[in-house]
């Protein structure tokens, strides 16, 4: 539908070129609604996080669609192609490197993101779904690093692979699509970049847009050091609000700027794609967003890996059921700060000590 | 030994070499070369060593059928190809393009930022008669505090 000229000062002004142009795709595509009032303070950085973390998932889909053009799956040529296309082929290099960081960028903000909604409360009612909604996209996310980093296929992604059987075999039924017995006359390596290309994205732009919707139909929530509507679950009717379009030019902004780093860091700190892999061996380091679980394996044995994850997520997933308080300020919330701050730092901890750690061996005992 | 030259890589693949040369099953390796590898690790010669030991299983490799299931399917084993090296003039292409896409991201996350931040905020909403705040009534009077 066409907007008429608003009269200013008796004069009225015709619509500019470019109204013109979004009144014609409102009418065919309805992008006007879009347009629905979110309150002000959801347009800071942190309120903005998930947005951010979306924009690194759109610049992994990207360069994903580049880098399938020339990977080859298949175990014998897998690391080779990888050599290939960084050294032969022009700004594949690059293109991989911007990859690499860019799924670095995506587990970094999705954490960060999860961290804003407990610390600020905003996974309370009616919002418990849409964490779990969240909670279960992390998840996604660090799968899809797991399996970016065997894709390689390199020393480092086969000893990964290695430690995802063994603990797939320790969950018995529940782990055998992760075994390499599920289908035994293909090479798992095949299987893994299946997921990675096509079940992991696809499931996370499904939850991604039911998240979305979720943060539609509850609204942004409210800021837990301002004023609340009675409800106790929204901001404000008084809270200013802008247009959620608005929201997004504010998020594209700060995605352009994230682009903008994680080009940098392709040029200046690329990936190295490590030596053919040997069975048998047992000698690198994981990437390190696993480092807090490797540490318990190191100290405990190679269960502690599925009992340290197991653990993290189970507390995630239980959190809006168990935490009933109704405020959202940190001040008034200390048990839940407590457990909180002790979690993270408990991964922090031990994600520093595997700096210090030499890996042990495990695979196959 | 690609994936550590050093001492402990050498000592490592002394004992691979040595279990080799005692397996039951040594069909398609040719021993005399395995040996000869072994002569060169105690010599220090990794180089050697490694050409040696990829030689003698050409024959085993060229019988070995596709990889399946969790088989590395390697026949040579490459060395590390490192990240970083010197930068060329496409790196320096590519690092200026990233750096004036960080500048513009960066400037127009300036400009498009909200009218107030949270404190000009709560000051304005604690100063509206009309706001009611039922759900904490707690953290309300820690806020007029």
């Amino acid at each position: 539908m066409a907007t008429a000229p608003e009269p200013v000062s008796g004069q009225v002004h015709p619509p500019s070129r470019m109204r013109k142009v979004v009144d014609v795709i409102d009418d065919r595509l309805g992008i006007k609604a879009l347009e629905y009032p979110v309150p002000e303070h959801a347009n800071n950085l942190a309120w903005s996080l998930g947005g951010v973390t979306l924009t690194a998932f759109v610049l992994l889909i990207v360069s994903g669609v580049l880098l399938v053009q020339f990977y080859n799956p298949v175990p014998e040529a897998a690391n080779q192609s990888v050599r290939d296309m960084v050294t032969d082929i022009w700004g594949m290099g690059f293109v991989r490197a911007l990859h690499f960081w860019a799924a670095q960028a995506m587990y970094v903000t999705a954490a960060l993101h999860l961290m804003r909604v407990f610390f600020t409360g905003s996974y309370k009612r009616p919002r418990e779904g849409n964490w779990l909604i969240g909670v279960a996209m992390f998840g996604l996310v660090i799968l899809g690093v797991f399996t970016g980093t065997v894709l390689k296929w390199d020393q480092e992604g086969f000893e990964a692979l290695g430690h995802n059987i063994e603990v797939a075999n320790l969950l018995a039924g529940g782990g055998i699509w992760f075994s390499p017995e599920f289908a035994d006359r293909v090479p798992i390596l095949i299987r893994l970049y299946g997921a990675h290309v096509v079940i992991i994205p696809g499931l996370i732009l499904v939850l991604v847009t039911l998240h979305g919707l979720l943060v539609k139909r509850h609204r942004i929530s409210p800021h837990p050091s301002l004023p609340t509507a009675p409800s106790g679950d929204q901001a404000p009717a008084e809270e200013p609000t802008e247009p959620f379009t608005h929201h997004l030019r504010r998020i594209g902004a700060f995605g352009l700027a994230l682009a903008g780093i994680l080009g940098i860091l392709a040029v200046l700190v690329p990936p190295a794609v490590g030596p053919a892999p040997v069975e048998g061996l047992e000698i690198t380091k994981p990437p390190w967003s696993f480092w807090w679980m490797f540490t318990l394996e190191n100290w405990f044995g190679l269960s502690w890996i599925l009992y340290g994850g197991g653990a993290l997520f189970f507390l995630l997933i239980i959190l809006p059921f168990v935490d009933r308080n109704p405020n959202r300020l940190w001040r008034r919330r200390p048990v839940a700060m407590a457990l909180g701050l002790l979690v993270l730092l408990t991964v922090a901890v031990l994600t520093v000590l595997m700096l210090f750690t030499t890996p042990q061996t495990h695979l196959g005992m | 030994m690609a994936h550590d030259s050093g001492p402990g890589g050498i000592e490592l693949a002394m004992e691979k070499v040595d279990d080799a040369l005692s397996a039951e099953d040594q069909d398609g390796v040719a021993v005399a070369r395995v040996e000869q590898a072994r002569q060169a690790l105690e010599n220090g010669r990794v180089k050697q060593a490694r050409a040696l030991l990829q030689g003698s299983i050409e024959e085993a490799l060229s019988m070995q059928a596709p990889a399946v299931g969790d088989q590395t399917g390697t026949k040579l084993v490459l060395p590390a190809l490192p990240g970083r090296k010197d930068l060329t003039g496409r790196d320096w292409g590519f690092l200026t393009i990233s750096l004036i896409v960080f500048v513009a991201g960066a400037g127009l996350a300036f400009r498009f930022r909200p009218r107030d931040t949270v404190g000009e905020l709560r000051r304005r909403l604690d100063a509206s008669p009309a706001v009611l705040d039922d759900a904490d009534p707690a953290s309300q009077a820690e806020r007029e505090h």
